[in-house]
Formats: C-alpha cells, sequence, structure tokens
C-alpha cells in the first residue's frame, strides 16, 4: 500500500468516525417542539410529577399530558410580563428567573410568553404535540412504573432531581446492569430479613446466593452443618437428603428473565 | 503488484479492500458506540375519555358472523382493537366465541379494505369520490324513476332490517335476503309438519341419544359455537353413564368425528334411511305416539330394502332405531347435505315424523326460532336473474352478498348482473359482486359502527362502535339514512329521524319499560345486548298435512359431489382473511388452498394419488384441483368445500382454488332450493402433481398412545383410588432434581372428550401472541409459526363385518408441555430457555441466538423457529398486542401459557392485596374454548379444578415414558364399548 493511500485511508477513518459519532449525538441531544423545562415545573412552581403524569400508579406507562390538561392551568398561566416589572422574578435555589430572558438548558435564550403561545397555538389547532422520547428502556424488557411505584420508590430514584433542570437527561446509561445492581440491594436487604430466622445466609458463597436468589431455595446442608437441620421432612427415614429451603417467595422474582422478558 | 500500481496510478484490487475495510470498520465502530435512535412521544391534543395509555378498555358489541351472529368483547388498547372474546352474559354463546369471530379482526384490519367511495367514470374506470358526491350521485340516479329496482342483501336483521324494508318501500324495490345456505328445505318442512315455516333452536342438551343426518353442526350448521356448548353439555360424562350420538353423512366431518357411531350415507339416500328407521319401528311397535299416515307405502322400506338402497347394513339401521325409540329422550336433526339434496324438504319432514311418532317433538323450538328463517326464497333469486336478463332491472343495490361468487354460475348470475343499468354496492371488499358495480359506497366494520342483531327471535344484541372508523368511512345505515328525505317518490313514507344511531335508539325505545331509556339503554349498551334466555319454549304441535313423496332416483355410474361449507370461510365470505386460510382444516390439515376428497379405494382404482391434479367435470362445467386421499368418505362420493377459488375480494383470498359451485346445475330442488347434490360428476387425472401442502404430515399415531382413550366401561370398573400417579413417574429413581414451588406451578388440563378440534383456540392465540402467517410456501416447507395446533390420528380400523374401513379421529390439541424435567433447558447454550420459578419454561427472545438445539431436543415438537422477519401488511399491524414481544428473525418461540395475562392478574391481585383466585387467569385458547375443554390454574393448589383434574381417572400425560414430566395433563376421550 502506498503511503498516500495509508494516509487517505486513515483520514477517511476518522472522518467516519466523526461523521457517525457527533451525527448521531446531535439527534441525541433532544429538540423539543416547546422549550419546555421541568426546572419551571416541577422546582420553581412546586407541582408534583403525578400531577402531569398522572397514570404512573395506575398502568405501566407513566403518561404525558395532553394539550387539554396544559391548557388547564395555561389558559390561565401566559407569564405575560413587562420587561420593567420587577415582580416578575422569582428566586429559586440562588439562581433569579427572569421569564423574560431564561437561559434554558444552558443552550438557548427563551421568553416563556412565546413558548406559552407555540403552546396555545398547538391547542387551537387541536394538533397533537410530538415530543422528543430520550429516557426509555429497551424494548425487548418490560419496564411496568406501575409496581415500582407501588414499592415505593420515588420518582428520582431513576429520573434524578428534574426540578434542578430543564431537561432531565439520564442520570444513568438505562442498561440490564443498572435494573440488577438496584433489584441485587434488595436482595441484600431481603437477606439480612431472612437472616433473622436462617443463620447461615451470610456465610454463603457468592455462587450459593446466586443460586438462591434466582430459585428462591436452598439445599439445607448449605445453611446449616448440624444434621438435625439438614433433614428434610419428606425424607425423615434413614436416608441422608438434604431438604430443600424456601427462603423468600419475592427473592426469586427479583432477579428471574421472566420478571422482565417475555 | 506494486509496480502495476504505480504505472497506472490505479488502486489495486488488495488495496482498495484493505481501504474499504478500514473505512467500514469505522462505520460499525462509531455506530456502535452511539445511542439508539429515538423514539417520538406524542401527547394527546385533547384525550379521550376512559382511556388510560397502557391498560385495555373492554367493550361489548356483536358480529353478525355466520349465521346466527355472536355476542362479543372487544379488548381495546389505545383505541385499537386487538382481541375478541366471548361475552359470557350472552345465554347462547355463554362466553365461547368461534375462529370466524376471533378471526374478525383481520376482517376490520384488511389490507385490501376500500378506503373511499368509488364511481365508475366516463372511460369505465372506478375512480375515488366523496361520500357526499356518492349519495348525490345514488339519490339522483333514484330520482330518475328507475324501473324494477332490487336491494340485495345478506341476512339482515334488527333496526337495519327495518331501515331497509322502508327504504325499499320507498323506492319501490324489491328485497332479496340472500345466504347460500338459507336451509330453506327445514323452513319448507317444519310448514309441513308444525304449520311453522321457521328454523327452529334443537335442543340437544339434555338428550340421551342423538342422530344426526348430515348437520355439520360443530362447524358451521346454524350455529355452531351455540350447539359446541350444547353438544358439549350432552355429550360429556354424567356420572358413570354418557350420551349416545350418531352422525349419518357422506364423508367424515368434524362432527362425524365426535359421533360415536359413524354411518357412511350417499348424498341423497338420507330420506330412504329415515323411512327405513320409520318402518322398522312401526313393525316393532317400538313408537310412543300414533304413527299418521303421511307416507305412501311405507311397507316398502323393509330393513333389507333400506340397506340395498342406502348402503347401510341391517344390523346397523335396526340397532339406531331400537336405540333412538328405546332412549328415554332422543333426538334426530336434519341439515347439511339432508337438507341441501333434491328431496331435502321430504327427508326433513320424515325427520320431524321420527321425532314426532318416539315422542321427541318436545325438544324442537319454535319460539327460539333463527332470524335465518326470514331469508329469501331461492326463487325470488331466479326471478330476479330472469327479469335482469330482459333488461328490465335499472337498479340495484347490493349489500353483504356477493352473488356472482355464491350463486351457482349456470344461473347465469353475473350475465344477467352486468345488464342492469345501475349496480351500487356497500361492500367494503372489492369481491366478485362489487367488481361489476358502479359506485361502491364502501361500508364499515362492525367495530367502527351503530347497529343491532338479532340472531335467534327475542335475543337482541347491541353493535357499538369500539374504535374510531379507520378510514373515516361512514356506515351504510348512516348513508341511507341521510339519503332516506331526499328521495321524491313515496312521500308519505319518511323517517324522522336525523341519523341512524337516533333511528336505532328509536326502535329500541318500546322495550325499556318502566326504567328511563337512558338508564336502559346505557345497561344494554354495556351488557351487549338485551338477552334472552332460550330455555323456555312451548313445544310445538305434529300437524300431518301432507304426503311425503319418494322417487328412487335412476342409478347413475358417474360420482356424487358433496359441496360443504367451510368450516374457516363459511360460504367465501370470510376468504381475504389470512389467520383463517392459514388455520389447518380441520381434518385434512390443509391451508391456503382447494382440494377434492376422494376416496382411497376409489383412488386406487384410478391411480389417484394425493397431490394429483385431477379435472372434475360434471355436465354444466369443470374444475381441475388436487386431490386428498381419505377413507371416511362413500367411495360413491367426493367432496369440496366452498369458500376458495375467488377472482376477486383481495391478496389472500383471489385466484387461490376452485370453487364448486361452477359444477352445479341449474335445476332447483323439490322446494326450489339451491340443489346442493345436482351435479354427478367424474374424475380424471391430468397427468399434473403437486405437493399436497397440509401442516401434518402423518396421521398415524405409530403405537405412541398419543391420543388416548378409554372404554365407558372400564371407566365405571376402576376404583376411585385407582389411579396411577403420573406425576410422579418414577419418582425414587430419579435423577433429576425435585422442583419446590413457593407460590404458584402453572399447569393446564385439556379434557380430549370435550374438544371438538374446532380451532377457535388456534385463532384465539394467533390474535393474542402476534403470531405470524407464512404462507403456502412455507407452510409446504414445514414452517407454520402455530403455537398451539391441533393434531389429528387418524388410524384405520378395518371392520370386516361390514367390510368397510372404520376410522378412529382423535384430536388433540399440543402445546408446548412446560416439561419439569425439560429436554429442551439444557441444551440451550446461552441459557435463553429456562424453567421460571413457577413452573413455566420461559424463552427469553432477546438471548436466543437461535441454534435450534432446543427444538431438535423437544420430545414434542412444539418449538417454532422465525425463519424469516415476517412482516404485517399494513393496517394489520394495528392488531398487534403491546402485552407480548415480536419476535423477529432468527428466535426461536414457543407457548408461555400467556405469561403475560399471569403478571396482569398478578399485579392486579397485589393492588388489591390478597391471594390469586382459581380461574382468574384465563389464557386466550381457554376462554375461546366453545367446549371448556381447557382448563387453566395452579398445580400448587390443591383446592383448583386443574389440580383436581390431573388427578382425574382420566388424566395422562404426552409421552409419560419420557419422564419429561408435563405441567399439561390430558383426559382421555371416552369410548363407548364396541358391539
Amino acid at each position: 500500500m502506498s503511503k498516500k493511500l495509508i494516509f487517505l485511508t486513515i483520514i477517511a477513518f476518522v472522518a467516519t468516525v466523526a461523521i457517525t459519532y457527533f451525527g448521531f449525538i446531535k439527534e441525541y441531544e433532544p429538540h423539543q417542539p416547546i422549550a419546555f423545562s421541568h426546572k419551571i415545573h416541577s422546582g420553581v412552581n412546586n407541582i408534583p410529577c403525578t400531577y402531569c403524569h398522572s397514570y404512573v400508579a395506575k398502568s405501566s406507562q407513566p403518561g404525558i399530558p395532553s394539550v387539554m390538561e396544559c391548557m388547564g392551568c395555561h389558559t390561565y398561566v401566559k407569564a405575560e410580563y413587562d420587561s420593567n416589572d420587577p415582580e416578575r422574578l422569582k428566586e429559586y435555589k440562588g439562581e433569579v428567573i427572569d421569564p423574560n430572558n431564561y437561559l434554558y438548558d444552558n443552550r438557548k435564550r427563551i421568553v416563556f410568553e412565546e413558548e406559552i403561545k407555540k403552546l396555545t397555538g398547538y391547542w387551537e389547532r387541536k394538533e397533537p404535540i410530538v415530543w422528543v422520547n430520550y429516557h426509555y428502556v429497551a424494548e425487548h424488557a418490560k419496564f411496568p412504573h406501575k409496581p415500582h411505584i407501588r414499592y415505593g420508590l420515588e420518582c428520582t430514584t431513576c429520573h434524578g432531581n428534574v426540578d434542578e433542570v430543564d431537561i432531565p437527561k439520564p442520570i444513568v446509561k438505562i442498561q440490564m446492569g443498572w435494573c440488577i445492581s438496584c433489584h441485587e440491594e434488595k436482595l441484600d436487604a431481603n437477606f439480612k430479613e431472612i437472616e433473622a430466622n436462617h443463620k447461615g445466609i451470610s456465610e454463603l458463597s457468592d455462587l450459593d446466593k446466586r443460586i438462591m436468589s434466582h430459585t428462591g431455595r436452598i439445599r439445607s446442608d448449605k445453611l446449616y452443618k448440624d444434621y438435625d437441620h439438614q433433614l428434610g421432612d419428606k425424607h425423615s427415614n434413614k436416608d441422608y437428603a438434604p431438604k430443600l429451603i424456601n427462603i423468600e417467595k419475592e427473592v426469586a422474582w427479583l432477579k428471574d428473565c421472566s420478571t422482565c422478558h417475555y | 503488484m506494486e509496480s502495476d500500481n504505480k504505472k497506472n496510478g490505479t488502486l489495486n484490487r488488495r488495496d482498495f479492500l484493505k481501504a474499504l475495510t478500514a473505512i467500514s470498520g469505522a462505520a460499525v465502530i462509531s455506530s456502535g458506540c452511539t445511542p439508539e435512535p429515538l423514539d417520538k412521544l406524542v401527547s394527546y391534543a385533547v384525550p379521550p375519555e376512559n382511556v388510560i395509555p397502557g391498560l385495555a378498555n373492554y367493550y361489548s358489541t356483536a358480529i353478525p358472523n355466520s349465521p346466527a351472529g355472536s355476542s362479543i368483547v372487544v379488548k381495546v388498547r389505545e383505541g385499537r382493537a386487538i382481541k375478541v372474546e366471548g361475552n359470557s352474559l350472552d345465554p347462547i354463546s355463554e362466553g365461547a366465541s368461534s375462529a370466524e369471530d376471533q378471526a374478525t379482526l383481520q376482517t376490520l384490519y384488511d389490507p385490501d379494505r376500500i378506503k373511499q367511495p368509488l364511481s365508475k367514470n366516463n372511460r369505465n374506470n372506478l375512480t375515488a369520490v366523496t361520500f357526499v358526491a356518492a349519495s348525490d350521485i345514488l339519490v339522483n340516479k333514484i330520482n330518475e324513476n328507475p324501473k324494477n329496482p332490487y336491494i340485495i342483501t345478506n341476512n339482515t336483521t334488527g333496526s337495519y332490517d327495518k331501515l331497509l324494508d322502508s327504504f325499499a318501500n320507498k323506492i319501490s324495490a324489491k328485497r332479496i335476503k340472500f345466504e347460500t345456505f338459507s336451509y330453506e328445505s327445514i323452513r319448507k318442512a317444519n310448514e309441513i309438519s308444525y304449520g311453522k315455516a321457521l328454523i327452529p333452536t334443537y335442543h340437544i342438551e339434555d338428550v340421551d341419544y342423538l342422530i344426526s343426518f348430515g348437520a355439520d353442526f360443530l362447524e358451521t350448521w346454524l350455529s355452531p359455537t351455540e350447539y359446541s356448548k350444547k353438544f358439549s353439555k350432552m355429550h360429556s360424562l354424567k356420572g358413570k353413564n354418557k350420551s349416545k350420538f350418531v352422525q349419518v353423512e357422506p364423508k367424515l366431518t368434524l362432527t362425524g368425528s365426535k359421533a360415536d357411531e359413524w354411518v357412511p350415507i350417499s348424498p341423497n339416500k338420507n330420506l330412504s334411511l329415515v323411512l327405513g328407521i320409520i318402518n322398522y319401528i312401526k313393525q316393532n311397535k317400538l313408537n310412543r305416539n300414533s304413527i299418521p299416515n303421511i307416507v305412501d307405502n311405507l311397507s316398502y322400506f323393509s330393513l333389507a330394502k333400506t340397506s340395498e338402497l342406502t348402503g347401510v347394513a341391517e344390523d346397523s339401521i335396526s340397532k339406531i332405531a331400537k336405540e333412538f325409540a328405546s332412549s328415554k329422550s332422543a333426538l334426530a336433526i336434519g341439515g347439511g347435505i339432508a337438507s341441501d339434496g333434491s328431496d331435502s324438504r321430504d327427508t326433513i319432514v320424515a325427520i320431524n315424523l321420527l321425532n314426532e311418532i318416539t315422542g321427541n317433538s318436545d325438544k324442537i323450538d319454535f319460539d327460539n326460532f333463527l332470524s335465518l328463517s326470514n331469508c329469501s326464497d331461492f326463487k325470488e333469486m331466479t326471478d330476479f336473474i330472469e327479469k335482469a336478463k330482459n333488461g328490465d332491472v335499472d337498479l340495484v343495490i347490493v349489500h353483504g352478498a356477493n352473488p356472482a361468487y355464491n350463486v351457482p354460475k349456470t344461473f347465469g348470475f353475473s350475465e344477467a348482473f352486468e345488464k342492469i343499468d345501475f349496480k351500487v354496492s356497500f361492500s367494503n371488499l372489492d369481491d366478485e359482486t362489487t367488481k361489476m358495480c358502479d359506485l361502491v359506497i364502501p361500508d364499515l366494520h362492525p367495530f367502527e359502527k351503530w347497529g343491532d342483531y338479532e340472531g335467534v327471535n327475542g335475543n337482541l344484541m347491541v353493535i357499538q362502535p369500539v374504535m374510531k372508523p379507520l378510514y373515516d368511512g361512514i356506515s351504510s345505515e348512516e348513508v341511507l339514512v341521510g339519503l332516506f328525505n331526499r328521495i321524491q317518490s313515496n312521500p308519505d313514507i319518511e323517517i324522522s329521524q336525523k341519523s341512524f344511531y337516533d333511528y336505532l335508539q328509536n326502535s329500541w325505545k318500546v322495550l325499556s319499560g318502566s326504567e328511563s331509556f337512558e338508564t336502559f339503554w346505557n345497561k344494554v349498551v354495556k351488557d351487549g345486548g338485551l338477552f334472552k334466555n332460550n330455555s323456555n319454549y312451548s313445544s310445538p304441535k305434529f300437524i300431518a298435512n301432507n304426503k311425503i313423496k319418494f322417487e328412487i332416483d335412476s342409478t347413475e355410474d358417474r360420482l356424487n359431489l358433496y359441496i360443504t361449507p367451510s368450516y374457516r370461510f363459511y360460504d367465501g365470505r370470510s376468504s381475504n382473511n389470512s389467520w383463517l386460510q392459514e388455520l389447518p382444516d380441520l381434518l385434512t390439515t390443509a391451508v391456503w388452498d382447494s382440494w377434492i376428497e376422494i376416496n382411497t379405494k376409489l383412488a386406487n382404482k384410478l391411480e389417484i394419488e394425493e397431490g394429483d391434479i385431477v379435472q372434475i367435470e360434471s355436465d354444466f362445467g369443470k374444475i381441475q384441483t388436487q386431490a386428498y386421499l381419505t377413507s371416511a368418505m362413500r367411495p360413491d362420493t367426493v367432496s369440496i368445500s366452498l369458500g376458495q377459488g375467488h377472482t376477486a375480494m383481495g391478496r389472500y383470498a383471489s385466484n387461490r382454488g376452485v370453487n364448486p359451485l361452477d359444477l352445479l346445475s341449474p335445476v332447483t330442488s323439490s322446494d326450489g332450493s339451491i340443489d346442493f347434490t345436482s351435479a354427478k360428476v367424474s374424475i380424471s387425472k391430468t397427468g399434473k402433481s403437486e405437493k399436497f401442502v397440509k401442516v401434518q404430515h402423518s396421521f398415524s399415531q405409530e403405537n405412541r398412545d398419543i391420543a388416548q382413550t378409554i372404554a365407558l366401561s372400564a371407566l365405571a370398573d376402576h376404583n376411585e383410588d385407582h389411579h396411577d400417579d403420573h406425576h410422579g413417574g418414577h419418582k425414587e429413581y430419579d435423577m433429576y432434581r425435585e422442583y419446590d414451588y413457593f407460590v404458584h406451578k402453572w399447569g393446564m388440563n385439556i379434557d380430549l372428550d370435550k374438544c371438538t378440534g374446532c380451532g377457535a383456540c388456534v385463532v384465539a392465540c394467533y390474535a393474542e401472541n402476534n403470531i405470524p402467517v407464512v404462507g403456502k410456501e412455507q407452510v409446504g416447507n414445514g414452517r407454520h409459526m402455530s403455537w398451539l395446533k391441533l393434531e389429528r390420528f387418524q388410524d384405520e380400523i378395518k371392520d370386516e363385518l361390514l367390510d368397510t374401513v372404520r376410522v378412529d379421529t382423535r384430536i388433540i390439541p399440543q402445546l408446548c408441555q412446560h416439561c419439569e424435567n425439560a429436554p429442551c433447558e439444557p441444551v440451550c447454550p446461552v441459557f435463553a430457555t429456562y424453567h421460571n420459578p413457577e413452573g413455566i419454561n420461559m424463552m427469553v427472545y432477546s438471548r436466543c441466538v437461535g441454534t435450534r438445539y432446543c427444538s431438535n431436543n423437544c420430545s414434542y415438537k412444539v418449538r417454532r423457529f422465525n425463519w424469516f422477519k415476517y412482516e404485517w401488511p399494513e393496517p394489520l399491524n394495528l392488531q398487534l398486542n403491546p402485552d407480548v414481544t415480536v419476535r423477529s428473525k432468527g428466535v426461536m418461540e414457543k407457548c408461555n401459557f400467556c405469561y403475560h395475562r399471569i403478571v396482569e392478574a398478578k399485579d392486579l391481585a397485589k393492588d388489591e392485596k390478597r391471594k390469586l383466585n382459581d380461574g382468574e387467569v384465563l389464557t386466550a385458547c381457554q376462554q375461546a374454548c366453545s367446549c371448556d375443554a381447557i382448563e387453566f390454574g395452579d398445580l400448587n393448589d390443591p383446592k383448583s379444578k386443574v389440580t383436581k383434574l390431573s388427578k382425574d381417572k382420566r388424566s395422562y400425560a404426552l409421552l409419560e415414558e419420557l419422564n419429561t414430566r408435563p405441567s399439561v395433563s390430558y383426559l382421555k376421550k371416552i369410548e363407548w364399548d364396541k358391539g
């Protein structure tokens, strides 16, 4: 290969990587049709998450508000402020919020009134707003919101401090490792509870713990060294047969494949 | 090489490839690192009422499916109908549904639906117009006072029927309610016997002995879902006894396969047999009521003579006669071939007589007659054809019927229809009749419009829209109401309502009684109708005012042609439906095509083999189709089922198979109805042969005892505690570990005695689990994707006495057995299939790499592999169930006990802080089953139904000797003892 060709190839290589990478990154930066700020709604005005995402405790999907629901407030809240009016300014966590000159997402300056006018336009045309979805779980995994809310998780656990940013970007990479790490924490907590009844659990090997968490049961000889405990109820004759101890029904599900993949 | 390169100053091949590799490598690296492309989140502008994204809504409605209509509940997700379920409030179907009901979803999302009205322009092409323009064209035409206008529909009922009646009066038109199978002979025979020209409900549920002459009531006859339920009640084990069922027919149908005794008989010989039975009863004085003298020369039908005429053995006739007359409660019904032939009216009169003299007329119920009784006589159709041929008809409106396909060709419907000046069709499919029309105003699907339906007299169902119309259309009802008052003729006839919805409500107002109409209406819409239990009725009075005529038809050496309505397509109206096309035919397991069934002996004589293309020729036409050989039919008869052979209608129906009606003669039967037996045919080989595409290749059990039976006497002798613990197998020496299930262990039980093999479960599974349709070629390659397969085994048993071959048909639904020692699990290299904590053999699609080891190792061959990325042509994709993953190419799949339904039910129970109840989780197949053959539940719960059934003495596991320990158990089919 000539030097010239090698040089050209390297240039092409770098260019391809750059174009694809920046091309995608650019798209990944969500460009929403309206400069909607979570910080202003959830933080400054202290609106609870479930006011807009109202199905989160009922359905697998939290739901996004319809244009009509937005207009429920914005028929009255129009942010038509005179730039000389000092009362327009609000303070939030040491920052002064100016509705007529607000730095949105550290990217651009917006005027609230204009953004609300965009919304009113959608409402007058009865047109749905097409938002960009940048916070989702891969399609081959089922992630229902409902059971997580029922368990008592806070929105912030996965979505971060929504009230501090305009566009809440994913605080983590939403991949299986992250799901599992959280489920493992719950498992450990469960193990501690179970330890009250079965002392041997903390001494189990990692492999045994994994088997136990997957199957929800453990052989008695792994937990107990004494013969009496090892004997199973079903095999109370002279044969040596360790029984299987059911640990905790919830434990098994936390890391079972079919919990999320079916 | 180097020098070459320098010399020319161009790239040589090797360097080019190097550079290309580097660049494409870069593309791969960078695309691997970048996030997935972004999705869209679309908000509602105005949110629809009661819709929560992610949760399903259920609406009850009805579909005027053939022939008695079905009350159903439709599951709707985010404004799209995705599943049909039976309505448990309807006393007729009791929550069951048929395969056709399930497949209605595909007629809703039919990719070939006409989206807009079409009108013929100057160049004779159909071009799109608006609904306003289309109704203007129609109004103008009607106001030109066309002579002899006609309105041809299928069997319409309820408010729409009333509207059409007044519309016909308004434009002075004649109405024809045309159904291919209108059972005109039954109606006419009942007029003779009972003075009631109606099609009754037969109460077969309580009889001890049922004999059916040709009535295929589990597949197509009258109201199959209803009769499946009733048959299941009648034929199930009662204590230690069981009712007996005898089927008399030329070819084994599904109903025949469930019979305890199957009597093959040629078409047109039913009358002789019935008269023979009556004569035997008379001579042996077995009758309970006196025998009216309506048969001349009854004594002619001695045992010997009847046997000679019908080919049924003397012993057989006398046995049937004796058992029928001595049973406490017996019933004879006639339909199908017995009501479609040339002497069918007299046959039914004779059957009525048989019921009367044995005191069994009280099971015939004329209070709950079928609305099918209101169909027009076929004579009106022939009159219409005659008039149209002479150019005396200027306007015709067609809706719901497809006479160009369904009227036998020799009657010349199409030629006559062509001569009509202006032809309007309200069909939303471009079928044979619509193709010839000048104006097409597409109707909406029943899921998109208001209406009502009355399949059985007094049992009123409401049709309510469950979703917004797919293509912003207007229903035909609405179009008619809209143009009604714009018609100039007969100004005294008009309707005061502005819309069909008002018209509908108005006609329901009389029913509301003391309640306020609004409360009443909301209730009936919610329930799906105003239902009537049909168990109360008065028994009819037999009058004998007409003699039965009997003619012995001339001996004919050609073959009888037996045309059967298709279980899947009925008379061809639902042929453009890919689920139904791919649903294996119930007894042959053929898909996507037509075939002719020929007796094996006859075929051997003619040297015809399966798959040979044969020519079938009658005096009036000839068709060519593939041969299928079976021993379960008369050697003097060949059979073709109706439904295929469309020349238009859509991508799935057109140019597929043949239409056997092309062979019929233009002579009607003695009562004026279509004579489906009128063609005598000869068959000959064409020399061509093709692979006969069917799902199951061998019908033999090869002595493996897969579908097991148990004799009734053996069942009675069995001690209660004598039962092989099949779940134990070889417990003591088992090398596999024991599973402990802490909460649930899901299991299923299938009763082979109740299962009729109707296939509703198969289609329900397709709908629920997003199973792709693969087409004829791929089925031929063995790539059928159905998770639930009805396997039929037809072992031939030689009957030396009668010198015939008896076919022992057993049908067994096969699905993943969810084995505890599953052979598929240990061979998966990536742990994509594994045993979950509740005993379900799960399949993790995202893990599967497609080695297919699991399928090779599966003992039951229930795993399916995605050889391709199967597509759902738009808008069929809207039907997909969002709760179930759509699998793509290279992934293995199989039944998972409707796992998403279990998750849903558990979620609900958790919300309500309680345990799951038994029967709370219904699998899709269980829900669709019309004979309650499938039971699903928790095997860990000793009180659950499924646990009890799995410990029943009839229970067994498939291929038990393999020690796979399935979670699915079967109950053996009960057989009557021989002799």
